[in-house]
């Protein structure tokens, strides 16, 4: 659920406009988000004060890691080739061509490249953190 | 009568005051098993009232947290480690 929470935030750039762009950013932030939920999740959680003792259960995710962090880069890399490099000419009219839209794709798109990093390289800067 | 009374008296206040003394206590939490989690665990227990040092290591698996005995106990710091998805044991 309160995973959920934290995806509604990246979501909410995303589904402005539906299209493959905004699934494969949705696959890739949600993706991202279970490739760190077994160690940068509980920290985040615990930091704002949310806790449970069913924070244990995402230590289950820990070794589906690769998985999910390949998942992510696969739906980052569509997304990345659907909106810096698109094949075809946007059609007018369609979502693509509309500039606002295109400008959302791209914030959505940092934004949850962003979150990937965060969620890929948390054993590097842990150390930090305590 | 009044010097007994009075020696108890001192007796009964230098007991609480021993009671409420700085503790230190090792904690061993087996779940931490990831970089990020001696983070997480330090982050819950020093959100405990009382507590006023923590030291995590992802190497020992262990957690050195220095508290006010008046304020908290062993059982609230293992509850909170708990609570953030770490059960802990204290270690003798």
């Amino acid at each position: 659920m309160e995973k959920t929470l934290i995806q509604a935030g990246v979501n909410r750039t995303t589904e402005a406009s539906t299209g493959p762009e905004s699934a494969a950013l949705a696959a890739g932030g949600v993706a991202a988000l279970l490739a760190g939920a077994c160690c940068v999740v509980p920290f985040v959680l615990v930091s704002i004060g949310v806790g449970g003792a069913w924070l244990a259960n995402l230590q289950l995710l820990e070794p589906y890691r690769p998985l999910f962090i390949g998942v992510a880069l696969v739906a980052l890399a569509f997304a990345w080739k659907r909106i810096y490099m698109p094949a075809q000419a946007c059609e007018p009219g369609t979502a693509c061509a509309v500039p606002k839209v295109r400008r959302g794709y791209k914030i959505g798109f940092w934004m949850v490249a962003a979150l990937f990093l965060v969620m890929l390289t948390y054993p590097y800067y842990a150390s930090l953190l305590y | 009568m009044l010097r007994s009374s009075l020696l108890i008296a001192f007796l009964a206040l230098a007991s609480s005051a021993a009671l409420a003394e700085v503790k230190t206590v090792t904690l061993s939490v087996p779940g931490m098993y990831c970089e990020l989690c001696p983070a997480t665990v330090k982050k819950a227990i020093s959100r405990v009232h009382g507590v006023s040092k923590v030291e995590a290591s992802f190497k020992t698996k262990e957690a050195v947290v220095t508290y006010d005995d008046s304020q908290t106990n062993v059982d609230a710091l293992t509850n909170a480690t708990a609570n953030a998805g770490y059960p802990s044991t204290p270690r003798q």
